[in-house]
């Protein structure tokens, strides 16, 4: 809940551009990345954005490819409000909100320059034509929430992804055409597949208050906000996908501002977060 | 220092009067808490580390109304207790002593309105568990202007000024007993709060913060957030304390919650208590 | 599948009355009241606690006491296959909620917080044979991070029987041998058994011996417990400068 006066306050606070942290109305909160930490997963990654924490895991199992695209591995997004993230996350608000969270993913994984496929290469996850095939699992948990949850979570699931090996198969040669063949995985990890995750986007949160636009909101800040759009974004800084918070409308002007702030700071977090996969990935050598 | 279940030593004394977090199980003292022993005279209690809020006879307490009906407001104070603040607890304008009229009951929310801020002291304890507050005092009423947080209730210990100006930032602030925190610009010749006896044109005449002041503000929220996320007590003086190591390290605002600066922190406040000790 | 070698080992190279690596922290998110995490060999649980507040709905409530109320889940890529998962309303989750609230709600001191509510929540993040009585030990930390009082200190393990051996703290591979399976929560200080259930056929003679290991089971647990929340609190003493005797 909030007082109009308070949200006075962030008003003013947007257009000196120094939120209640200090912040710009373009920086982001700190970013901590933490991968591979759940056994039973082809891969894991859990991501903390301020005081948002999020953990997404990712399962490779086999299953059979879609009539329609026979070439082709699954993809599965879900998203889960934990109990952990407080008894306000449960209930159909609790799973109303997941259930558009798992949407937005889903459409921003599925999404493509050409408009076309999907982010992730599905066709390298075929095994056999029309018989088997990868799919992927990817299931996400909010265990707390401050704002910017998809941000977070497609941080989460792109680092995820970077963390998955699927095993290496061999499949079997078979006399009969229509016989199912034998599949052997290698248990090896070194011959694990890695997933390319080069055309992964990440969403960037921007919120609106008159003419000041900001990115990685707080809970507190969204719920001022009047406005708030999500913009998926390529590493290579091409928009991909968009979707609209609650809220009233958005004007055209507001959008081509969100989306062209939102071009900026996409790849300076993919920077952000490579950085931090790949320190995470040192200290667990070490 | 016990853990739930241990008994409490009380051999050295001749009797013992149990307090908060123990039990009596079989003449023997028992903690039901996990913190330290506390023994003020025959009084032996257990003190945890942390504790949803309960509130105390003349707690300074800092609330967001979530109901306006029947003569009183209800507030959130992140206690255990439901938090009401009647309607003849609050001065109104015209002075202080009159009956409060239908009228007044229809206008409550000129006064204070859904999630409206406001800070107040508790007044009484119902019998039903129910804590009461007044703002019957120039100093209490509604906040405006400023900047809320939230910090567990235990790390605001009772202290003799709960309304503070920190004159070298120029920002004032409110240490509420439950936990919630008000840092606000200092304006000239007010007190910390606009008081429910000003007009309301008065209130509304408070000049929007300034870029500077803001900074200021921010950085004192920063201090405030850093403190608790190390479990440290919050206090002027632990405030001020955190943004001179800002200063001094030439550290901004925003930078203020790395992971680097908390560390920074935690070495510094090392150092001076070695200092301390010696 | 053996389970049991000659030598008396099992599979993950313990022997039958050893229990697998303990790991827990207590107060892992500071959004609520009390939080912690407790992990036995891969079954990890997170837990929090929010309260005690004033309860959400007054039908609810009652005058003398606070009511508990407990939100269990487990995440789909908790277990080794991923579970297709009918959604939360499954008669299992609502079954081992209850079963969490109840153990808690015998050992919190409810008769101090009338009209309140308190909420647990629970998160499975990896489960490996034991989960439940993971659950119960996360959820007896957070309450305590919270500063709640409780009666005694709770600790729970759970006991297999396979090719005539008790087994403490059966893990996922030790549950595919369908022995009988036996769940005790137990107040440690006052030896009370608060949760005791059993499944599978079991003669008397086997049950006791499967009943008096996991009262061992307990105690070491409840030790683990103790050490680590006095830990927690010298740890957090010091940094606020308090003096321990």
């Amino acid at each position: 809940m909030i007082g109009s006066d308070e949200k006075d306050f962030i008003r003013g606070g947007f257009k000196a551009d120094i939120r209640s942290d200090g912040r710009a109305c373009n920086d982001s909160r700190p970013l901590s990345l933490s991968l591979g930490d759940l056994q039973p997963c082809s891969g894991s990654a859990r991501c903390t954005l301020g005081s948002t924490d999020v953990i997404v895991g990712v399962k490779a199992e086999l299953g059979a490819p879609l009539p329609d695209s026979p070439d082709c591995g699954g993809l599965h997004i879900t998203v889960e409000c934990s109990p952990c993230a407080g008894p306000t996350s449960q209930g159909r608000a609790g799973e109303a909100l997941s259930f558009e969270l798992a949407k937005c993913l889903e459409r921003a994984l599925n999404a493509h320059p050409s408009g076309r496929g999907s982010a992730l290469d599905l066709r390298a996850l075929s095994i056999v034509s029309g018989r088997t095939c990868w799919v992927l699992c990817i299931d996400a948990l909010v265990l707390a929430c401050d704002g910017s949850l998809l941000d977070a979570l497609s941080i989460a699931v792109r680092a995820a992804l970077q963390n998955t090996r699927i095993p290496l198969v061999e499949v079997g040669a078979t006399e009969d055409p229509d016989e199912e063949p034998e599949l052997e995985l290698d248990d090896d990890p070194a011959n694990a597949k890695q997933v390319d995750v080069s055309r992964v986007p990440i969403i960037v949160t921007v919120c609106q208050m008159d003419d000041a636009f900001v990115v990685d909101p707080t809970a507190r800040e969204e719920e001022a906000a009047e406005q708030a759009c999500h913009i998926a974004v390529m590493p290579t800084g091409n928009v991909c996908g968009m979707f609209r918070g609650s809220g009233a409308a958005v004007t055209p002007f507001a959008l081509q501002e969100m989306m062209s702030l939102a071009q900026k700071r996409g790849p300076l977090l993919l920077q952000a977060v490579g950085k931090s996969i790949a320190s995470a990935a040192m200290s667990m050598e070490t | 220092m016990v853990c739930v279940g241990d008994r409490i030593d009380t051999d050295m004394q001749e009797g013992f009067l149990r307090g908060h977090g123990t039990q009596v199980l079989d003449g023997q003292l028992v903690a039901t808490e996990c913190g330290l022993v506390e023994r003020v005279n025959k009084l032996v209690s257990v003190r945890p580390l942390r504790q949803r809020y309960s509130a105390a006879l003349g707690d300074i307490v800092i609330g967001r109304v979530t109901e306006v009906a029947g003569k009183r407001w209800r507030l959130d104070i992140g206690a255990r207790q439901e938090v009401s603040l009647q309607l003849s607890s609050v001065d109104l304008p015209g002075g202080a002593q009159r009956r409060r009229t239908a009228e007044d009951e229809i206008k409550m929310r000129t006064i204070f309105k859904e999630g409206d801020l406001l800070s107040a002291e508790v007044q009484s304890l119902h019998a039903d568990g129910s804590i009461a507050l007044h703002t019957r005092s120039a100093k209490y009423g509604k906040l405006t202007g400023g900047d809320l947080l939230y910090v567990p209730a235990a790390l605001v210990k009772r202290q003799k000024h709960h309304f503070t100006n920190l004159t070298t930032m120029g920002i004032t602030m409110i240490l509420g007993c439950n936990g919630m925190v008000w840092l606000a610009p200092t304006h000239e010749g007010s007190s910390a709060a606009a008081s429910s006896t000003s007009a309301p044109e008065q209130t509304a005449a408070k000049a929007p913060a300034s870029a500077a002041e803001r900074e200021a503000v921010s950085k004192a929220a920063n201090a405030v957030r850093l403190l608790a996320s190390l479990s440290m007590n919050i206090s002027p003086a632990s405030l001020l304390n955190v943004c001179k190591v800002c200063a001094e390290r030439g550290v901004q605002a925003k930078d203020m919650l790395t992971a680097s600066f908390i560390g920074a922190m935690l070495e510094e406040e090392s150092q001076q208590r070695l200092q301390t000790s010696l | 599948m053996e389970f049991v070698t000659p030598e008396g080992l099992r599979r993950d190279g313990r022997r039958p009355k050893e229990l697998r690596q303990l790991k827990c922290e207590v107060g892992v998110f500071p959004h609520a009241d009390g939080s912690a995490t407790f992990n036995i060999g891969n079954t990890q649980v997170i837990a929090t606690v929010f309260g005690p507040r004033v309860a959400d709905s007054r039908g609810e409530s009652s005058t003398d006491r606070a009511i508990v109320k407990c939100a269990y889940s487990e995440s789909h890529f908790a277990a080794g296959s991923r579970r297709q998962r009918k959604g939360r309303g499954d008669r299992r989750t609502a079954e081992l909620a209850s079963t969490v609230r109840k153990a808690l709600e015998e050992t919190i001191l409810v008769e101090l917080f009338p009209k309140a509510q308190i909420d647990l929540g629970i998160q499975v993040l990896q489960a490996d044979g034991s989960v439940l009585a993971a659950c119960i030990n996360a959820a007896m930390l957070a309450v305590a991070d919270a500063g709640i009082p409780m009666r005694d200190m709770i600790a729970a393990t759970t006991v297999g029987y396979l090719e005539s051996t008790p087994l403490l703290d059966i893990n996922h591979t030790e549950r595919t041998g369908n022995g009988p399976e036996l769940l005790l929560a137990l107040h440690v200080n006052q030896d009370k058994a608060i949760i005791i259930t059993e499944e599978g056929a079991v003669n008397p003679e086997t049950l006791e011996g499967m009943a008096e290991l996991a009262e061992q089971g307990c105690k070491a647990v409840g030790k683990f417990l103790r050490q680590s929340l006095l830990e927690h609190i010298q740890r957090h003493a010091t940094v606020r400068g308090l003096t321990v005797k």
